[in-house]
């Protein structure tokens, strides 16, 4: 291979590795800044449920998600989800649809399983990385706070054309780092009094 | 004559030259005669200086994760970066400055290649994006497999090929599959072929063919593994045969079985398909779901002709070389008999008995090569061989023991005296 050769054959590969993780990131970027925001609860979890690595699996709540009896969905089959915001400022999962809806925003997601009237999806935003230090005081904040009796967490989402980006976690109306970072203040302040 | 050789005597010229044992002008048609042979790499300096860049990246990502927590979004973006352009800074160093090195050049390689790697990885933390690793996989490989190109490297194309094949055996416990990852695979395809027909299997090709090799036939099981029993089969027998007509193209020069993974690789292979088939109702199993499972859809099918295709083009390119190869001729014939259980057209116990005369047969040239030829490694493999193909027939025979324990005294006692009549004449 002759040099120029070489050079160029260098620059088309890094260009291209640079943008591909260019591309990820804008159109990520791109859905924060300009996606419409919703709040999602999380729904209740099991206490014993395993922390998987270095993130913390979130729990949605609506899903499974309904379906109509005589659509056959395949597990792995993308599917799109329309978001509606109900009353108490909280977006719902509405539904499963084959295609985009014409109006409103939506989430793409693949089908896990799927039943007679009901399919459990893949969300894009099931999870919530943290480093291993910090990770099992979310999962505790999170499980404490996501119980039937006391639900205070929720996740904050941009979406953009189907694509969702997880911005946020949410605990008490405080971002989970920000939580946590209260909650050890305030132990050690009652520490320090006794 | 050696590099260390040639090196020893144009040290000594000077000395010579001074003593009057030579003139210069003799001198100096000793040193055109000789010339000195371009420095190789030594395989010590390689391992350390990738080991050495590997410990730098790692070191790096560690003080990086240390503060990951601490870091914003913005900042945590552009550190996500940190990895690939590392990588490519000492890739595009060393091709710059080193182009003749091949630890550089490997060196750079390998951090490219993680880097790639990493930098996708730091950027679904970033922005928590949920896990589909076949998706991650395919395109950080596809964005590697190039720099085995770029930089005439064998380390990138082994990393690809140990991920997929990681990937390949716990796909179908997954959720997720992807049929098509052993496409991704063939990439390298060219740089191997190009490597194998310069006749200099250097350690870079071999390296690459002992990773490759198995994952190409683990990531196309997995493809074929939720299809019928006998599609399998028919692909990997197929891929079995491509890899011994490979193996007598390019590699059958080499003495050292280490220099030969494809021979192996295709042996292995097919003797682990014939074992199955070589009983009673082996053809029988394979099409015995036929029922429950869909249609072979197809890109399988495609994928078979292709196999197919590219098996009987070695066959004529072997034939045109006079190279022929029994083992690739089994493979033919074994696939030929799963063609014939697909459709319908194989008796039910022809099939087992073909296929018990293929592995005997098999196994009896491999002992006359081992005694012709006074080597051990086909005259053991012969015999295990036989002596495989003899306890599986005990198994579903009703002899008696007495005749079964007779028969293994024979056999073991057949594979010591074979070996010590071996060893005694060739120390002889």
């Amino acid at each position: 291979m002759s040099s120029r050769m070489r050079w160029g054959l260098f620059l088309l590969v890094a260009l291209s590795q640079l943008g591909i993780c260019g591309w990820m990131i804008g159109s990520r970027q791109l859905t924060l800044a300009e996606g419409h925001p919703y709040k999602l609860r999380t729904a209740p979890v099991d206490p014993y449920d395993p922390f998987q690595g270095r993130y913390a699996q979130l729990r949605i709540e609506g899903n499974p998600v309904e379906k109509p009896k005589e659509m056959a969905l395949e597990r792995g089959q993308v599917v799109y989800v329309p978001l509606t915001v109900a009353a108490d400022g909280f977006a719902r999962l509405d539904g499963v649809r084959l295609t985009p809806p014409e109006a409103g925003d939506y989430v793409r997601a693949t089908v896990r399983y799927s039943g007679s009237t009901e399919a459990t999806l893949e969300l894009p935003f099931e999870r919530y990385y943290a480093n291993e230090k910090l990770a099992p005081e979310i999962e505790r904040a999170y499980w404490q706070n996501s119980r039937r009796d006391k639900r205070n967490a929720y996740i904050l989402i941009h979406t953009r054309g189907g694509q969702a980006v997880l911005e946020e976690l949410f605990i008490d109306e405080l971002p989970v780092r920000e939580f946590l970072r209260r909650q050890a203040a305030a132990s050690g302040d009652a520490q320090g009094r006794e | 004559m050696e590099r260390r050789h040639v090196l020893w005597l144009h040290q000594q010229l000077p000395d010579l030259i001074r003593r009057d044992i030579l003139s210069a002008d003799t001198a100096d048609a000793l040193r055109r005669h000789y010339p000195l042979p371009p420095a190789r790499t030594g395989l010590g300096t390689l391992i350390v200086a990738v080991l050495g860049s590997l410990l730098v990246g790692l070191g790096i990502v560690l003080l990086v994760a240390h503060n990951w927590d601490d870091f914003s979004r913005t900042v945590r973006t552009l550190i996500s970066f940190a990895p690939l352009l590392f990588g490519q800074g000492v890739l595009g160093w060393a091709l710059a400055r080193r182009p003749d090195s091949l630890a550089a050049r490997e060196s750079g390689a390998v951090l490219a290649t993680l880097g790639v790697f990493a930098s996708i990885a730091l950027i679904g933390q970033t922005y928590h994006m949920y896990g589909n690793l076949p998706g991650y996989l395919l395109t950080c490989s596809l964005l590697a497999l190039p720099l085995v190109y770029l930089a005439d490297a064998a380390l990138p194309g082994a990393i690809v090929s140990a991920v997929l094949a990681s990937w390949a055996v716990v796909a179908p416990f997954s959720r997720d599959t992807r049929p098509l990852l052993w496409g991704v695979l063939l990439l390298v395809l060219p740089w191997l072929v190009a490597r194998l027909r310069r006749g200099e299997p250097h350690w870079q090709p071999l390296l690459v063919l002992w990773v490759w090799a198995p994952a190409l036939a683990l990531a196309l099981a997995q493809g074929f593994v939720r299809l019928q029993a006998v599609d399998l089969s028919l692909a990997l027998t197929l891929l079995a045969g491509i890899y011994l007509l490979a193996d007598r193209l390019w590699l059958d020069a080499e003495p050292s079985a280490w220099k030969r993974p494809l021979r192996l690789g295709g042996m292995l292979l097919l003797v682990g398909l014939m074992v199955p088939l070589s009983f009673d109702d082996g053809f029988h199993e394979l099409t015995r779901f036929h029922s429950y499972i869909r249609d072979t859809p197809l890109s399988a099918r495609a994928l078979q002709w292709g196999q197919a295709a590219a098996l009987g083009g070695l066959l004529a390119w072997c034939g045109r070389r006079g190279r022929f190869s029994l083992w690739a001729g089994a493979a033919t014939v074994l696939a030929l008999l799963l063609l014939a259980s697909r459709w319908g057209l194989l008796p039910e116990t022809a099939g087992a008995l073909v296929v018990n005369l293929l592995l005997a047969g098999l196994g009896a040239l491999s002992i006359r090569s081992g005694l012709r030829s006074e080597r051990l490694g086909p005259l053991n493999g012969g015999l295990l061989l036989v002596a495989l193909t003899i306890a599986l027939r005990f198994f579903d025979s009703e002899l008696p023991f007495l005749f079964k324990g007779l028969a293994f005294i024979v056999i073991g006692g057949a594979m010591i005296a074979l070996n010590l009549w071996v060893r005694r004449r060739r120390t002889a």
